[in-house]
């Protein structure tokens, strides 16, 4: 068996090497699975968290979990038209003084929370909304990840030890307590759709931009790292001897180098995001609109009716849970994989 | 020795000037959210202009950031729009709880990570190491705050036991204080612990390695002996830094614990200070925290040049 195997490999990979962008993808993720199976699993989570997230109506068994319409509606009695008093529909409006928790059974697998809200469903549409923050924010801070680590790495000198001290400062701010401070004092109107609550609301795309350029900080330094380590390489000498320029240098030679780099950076980073909003929305600032279920929110109202329901709070957190997890595996192997100088670096959030 | 930290000092300047600025600017992205903060809907311009002329919204940036500045310096962090008690007082007992919690997590994180790790670089690639790392991961992966919610959940559910709503400081009460303080600093610690622990056997493995080791146990010395006196040693020193790093994130973490717990620090202050929108207090606590991370990273490095001689700057 190992020798087939064996035999089978090295005339496989380079095969596989030369055709195109999708066999090659086809074949590191085969790699993936046979030196990291860790990292696979991660993967394969996440792929899962990207279907569910793409077709949330396919896979919950409720539709639009917003505020209104949810909540399993169903007819206490029915002696005439729909949704007229002969035929009343029970939403959670009537059901928010009391308590409508269902526990959870062969049709409402995770039981409901406490106004009638089907907890699977709103985890289906919670993946969406994880992906957002997570990805939104990702795209940020690795932009500014980029552009800040690559010249910074890139020109060194005064730039570079300006830039540094601005990126010291920005990483000296704890996110949270960023989090939970700045929203209040910018905008004006924060209303993210209906509120019920009289809380302070951040508007998502805010929320996200914020993510993003405080976890940018902290990826500039790891890219700054990298650019610096190819920074001495021949090809660049060979480049600048030939007449390049900064720019095309940096793009057209540093960039494909430092790749991988970045790969690894975005992916661990984007649980630490998706984490960030996480504690955020737990502690009621973050997402605090219903109409957008984030797992954060829902341990939010987990946590309040704690101690008659202790099972609400499993699996809203059992998901940020498996989805940082997954996030985290996976830019482990990916590091491993692609870019063994980088081991031993750390992503943004702890 | 004495050149490396004043460089370090000199250095750790600019940067709080910029985190001051970073703050000072949270509050003129948009002066007119504060106004309509304080006001409500439906304001006349006489108010909207007093509360302008309060916060300072009014005057050039440069002049109002030196006052501020100059204030912050002297002692006068302002005043809270709500309590209209100074800042700076109100945070003072405040200040104490959160650092109480802070330190008592490092304190569990070392506890439980190091000899942990120990442990598993000791027995590398064997199973205790496998399933220490396994968990070290876990550790890592699973939110503190969900841990809570969930220790909490059971322990009401099935214990009938609630946090403490009554606070009781340490020198009034010092076992009813550590009775309140373990719990949250403990589950607080776990993913300091983590990383700790995954720090030190990194640390571990690569001193258990060296010459000097090999020759320990050329000698005949016992497994003991080998570890603790001549190993642990010199694996210890690096784990430092990695308590610096993740002292941000610890900061984050008090704020969620305190609130869980209800504890009166600074998180919970920052928290209070939110929902009634008072923004000096906003400002007052983000800059002690700030300021706090930058000085923990200072000392944290100044500490490392002094007990590892061989990361001294050579020149």
């Amino acid at each position: 068996m190992s020798q087939t195997e064996a035999t089978v490999v090295p005339f496989g990979a380079p095969k596989a090497l030369t055709s195109g962008p999708l066999s090659r993808a086809v074949s590191f993720i085969a790699l993936l699975a046979r030196r990291k199976p860790m990292g696979f699993a991660g993967l394969l989570f996440i792929v899962l968290m990207v279907l569910v997230a793409a077709f949330p109506r396919v896979i919950a068994t409720h539709d639009n979990p917003g505020a209104t319409s949810v909540a399993p509606r169903f007819q206490s009695y029915c002696l005439g038209p729909r949704d007229t008093f002969l035929c009343p529909t029970v939403v959670e409006r009537s059901a928010l003084t009391g308590d409508r928790t269902v526990p959870g059974s062969l049709k409402q697998p995770f039981g409901t929370d406490s106004v009638g809200h089907d907890n699977y469903s709103r985890i289906v549409f919670g993946a969406r909304w994880a992906l957002y923050v997570g990805v939104g924010a990702v795209l940020i801070s690795t932009t500014i990840a980029l552009v800040v680590g690559l010249t910074s790495g890139y020109f060194l000198g005064k730039y570079d030890a300006a830039v540094q001290r601005v990126v010291d400062a920005v990483m000296a701010l704890p996110t949270l307590v960023v989090l939970l401070a700045l929203p209040a004092m910018i905008g004006k109107a924060d209303l993210d759709g209906p509120l019920p609550f009289d809380e302070p609301s951040v508007t998502f795309f805010k929320l996200v931009v914020i993510l993003g350029i405080l976890g940018g900080a902290g990826g500039s330094r790891v890219i700054r790292a990298s650019v610096i380590s190819v920074r001495s390489a021949q090809y660049l000498d060979a480049a600048r001897t030939i007449g390049a320029t900064d720019g095309r240098i940096m793009l057209r030679h540093v960039l494909p180098n430092i790749f991988g780099a970045l790969m690894v950076q975005a992916t661990i980073s984007l649980g630490g995001l998706i984490l960030a909003e996480a504690a955020l929305s737990f502690l009621g600032f973050g997402v605090v609109d219903p109409n957008k279920p984030t797992w954060g929110q829902m341990l939010n109202r987990a946590q309040q009716v704690a101690s008659v329901h202790p099972w609400q709070a499993i699996w809203p957190g059992l998901f940020i849970a498996l989805a940082v997890f997954s996030f985290n595996m996976l830019g482990d192997a990916l590091r491993d994989l692609l870019d063994p100088r980088l081991r031993g670096a750390r992503g943004g959030f702890g | 020795m004495p050149q490396f930290v004043l460089r370090r000092l000199v250095l750790s300047l600019p940067t709080l000037v910029i985190v001051s600025f970073l703050i000072f600017g949270m509050v003129r992205i948009n002066p007119d959210s504060i106004v309509a903060a304080r006001l409500g809907e439906g304001y006349t311009e006489d108010q909207a202009a007093r509360i302008r002329d309060q916060y300072g919204l009014d005057e050039p940036v440069v002049t109002e950031y030196a006052r501020w500045v100059g204030n912050i310096l002297r002692g006068d962090w302002g005043e809270s729009a709500y309590t209209f008690e100074p800042v700076l007082k109100e945070m003072g007992p405040k200040i104490a709880v959160t650092l109480e919690l802070a330190l008592f997590a490092i304190v569990f994180a070392v506890i439980i990570g190091l000899p942990v790790g120990v442990f598993s670089a000791m027995r590398q690639d064997q199973w205790p190491d496998y399933v220490l790392r396994t968990n070290a991961i876990l550790g890592l992966s699973v939110p503190g705050f969900y841990v809570a919610t969930v220790v909490l959940a059971i322990l009401a559910n099935q214990f009938s036991w609630i946090p403490d709503i009554r606070y009781h400081s340490f020198l009034d009460d010092p076992l009813g204080n550590l009775k309140q303080m373990w719990l949250p600093a403990l589950i607080l610690s776990l993913g300091t612990a983590a990383s700790v622990m995954r720090y030190s056997r990194t640390m571990m493995l690569e001193v258990l390695r060296q010459d000097y080791i090999r020759t320990a146990w050329a000698k005949g010395l016992s497994e003991r002996v080998v570890i603790f006196r001549h190993a642990l040693k010199n694996a210890m020193l690096p784990v430092v830094t990695i308590l610096g790093l993740t002292m941000a994130a610890l900061v984050g973490g008090t704020v969620i614990f305190e609130t869980l717990f209800g504890l009166p620090g600074l998180g919970r202050h920052l928290t209070g200070a939110v929902q009634r929108k008072d923004f000096v207090v906003i400002q007052g606590v983000t800059l002690f925290f700030a300021v706090a991370v930058v000085v923990i990273n200072l000392i944290v490095d100044i500490s490392y040049t002094v007990l590892d001689p061989r990361s001294r700057p050579q020149r």
